[in-house]
C-alpha cells in the first residue's frame, strides 16, 4: 500500500476543507484516473460541499462527466427512485455521496453503483463513534473474559 | 484508493475540533484495497502541518500496545473478584491491583 502525506497549514477549518479540494481532485486524476476512490470528509455536511468542489474543478478542466463511467440514460431509472434532488445531481456527473442521514433506499442505490463502477466517486462522511462502539465491546469483552478466567481457575483447584 | 481530507471532526458535545481516533483511519485506509481485484492500493492523507509528523512516526512504527483496566469498570472487577473468593483481604486486592493495572509491550 502507498500511503502519500500532505499537510496544511490554514487553521480555520471551513478555509482548510476548501484547500483539501483541489489537491484531493488531482489526487484522483493522478494516482486513480480509471479504477474507483473513496473521499473520506468530517461531517456529512462536507459530503455535499466537497462533492461541489470536485465537480467545480472537473468544469474547470472542461470534463465535466469524467468519473461517469455509464451513459446518462441507463443512469436515469436508478435516479428516478432517489428521494434527495441533490444526490441526483451530482450523480449525474459521476460523484455520489454516502451519509447516515440519506434515506435507505439512497443509501443503497448510491452504493450498487459505486460498486458496479458507474459513478467512479463516492465521498462518504466519517463513521462517527465507531471506534468508541469498539472501545465499550473491547471492556465488556475483558470483563466476561476476567470473570469466566477467573471462575474457571477456581473450578480447576 | 482512499483520500482521507482532513482528520479532524467536530465534537459538538465538547464544542471542539477533535482528531480522528487512529482506528478509524486505519479502518479508512482498509477501505482501499478490495481483496481479489486490486494488486496495489493507495491512500492520501491530508492533515494539519502540526500532526504530519504524528501519522508518519504512526504509520511507519505503529503505537505501543497499552493495554490496562478501565478504570471506570474498577469497582465491577473487585467486586468479581471478591465473589469468587479470590480477594480475600486488603493484601490481596493491593497485589491483584497492582499486578493487573496496566501493561505495556
Amino acid at each position: 500500500m502507498d500511503i502519500h502525506l500532505q499537510s496544511f497549514t490554514i487553521p480555520h477549518f471551513p478555509s482548510l476543507m476548501i484547500a483539501m479540494s483541489k489537491p484531493a481532485y488531482l489526487a484522483i486524476v493522478e494516482y486513480s484516473s480509471t479504477k474507483p476512490v473513496i473521499v473520506f470528509v468530517p461531517s456529512r455536511r462536507q459530503c455535499r460541499l466537497t462533492v461541489d468542489d470536485l465537480l467545480t474543478h472537473c468544469s474547470a478542466d472542461d470534463k465535466a462527466d469524467r468519473f461517469l463511467n455509464i451513459e446518462l440514460e441507463d443512469l436515469q431509472p436508478h435516479l428516478d427512485h432517489i428521494h434527495d434532488p441533490g444526490l441526483v445531481e451530482t450523480l449525474k456527473h459521476g460523484i455520489g455521496y454516502y451519509h447516515e442521514a440519506l434515506h435507505s433506499q439512497d443509501k443503497r442505490i448510491v452504493l450498487r453503483l459505486f460498486e458496479s463502477g458507474a459513478i467512479q466517486v463516492l465521498v462518504a462522511s466519517k463513521v462517527r463513534h465507531l471506534s468508541s462502539l469498539i472501545d465499550r465491546l473491547f471492556d465488556l469483552l475483558l470483563l466476561f473474559r476476567t470473570l469466566l478466567g477467573v471462575s474457571l481457575s477456581r473450578v480447576t483447584w | 484508493m482512499v483520500i482521507i481530507m482532513g482528520v479532524q471532526y467536530y465534537e459538538g458535545k465538547e464544542h471542539r475540533y477533535v482528531d480522528y481516533p487512529v482506528m478509524d483511519v486505519l479502518q479508512m485506509m482498509g477501505r482501499a484495497c478490495r481483496p481479489t481485484e486490486d494488486e496495489r492500493s493507495r491512500c492520501v492523507l491530508m492533515c494539519q502541518q502540526t500532526r504530519k509528523d504524528f501519522y508518519k512516526k504512526f504509520l511507519a512504527e505503529g503505537l505501543p500496545i497499552e493495554s490496562h483496566l478501565p478504570t471506570h469498570l474498577l469497582h465491577d472487577y473487585f467486586l468479581a473478584e471478591i465473589a469468587v473468593k479470590t480477594i480475600e483481604n486488603k493484601q490481596d486486592a493491593m497485589v491483584r491491583g497492582l499486578v493487573r493495572l496496566s501493561l505495556r509491550s
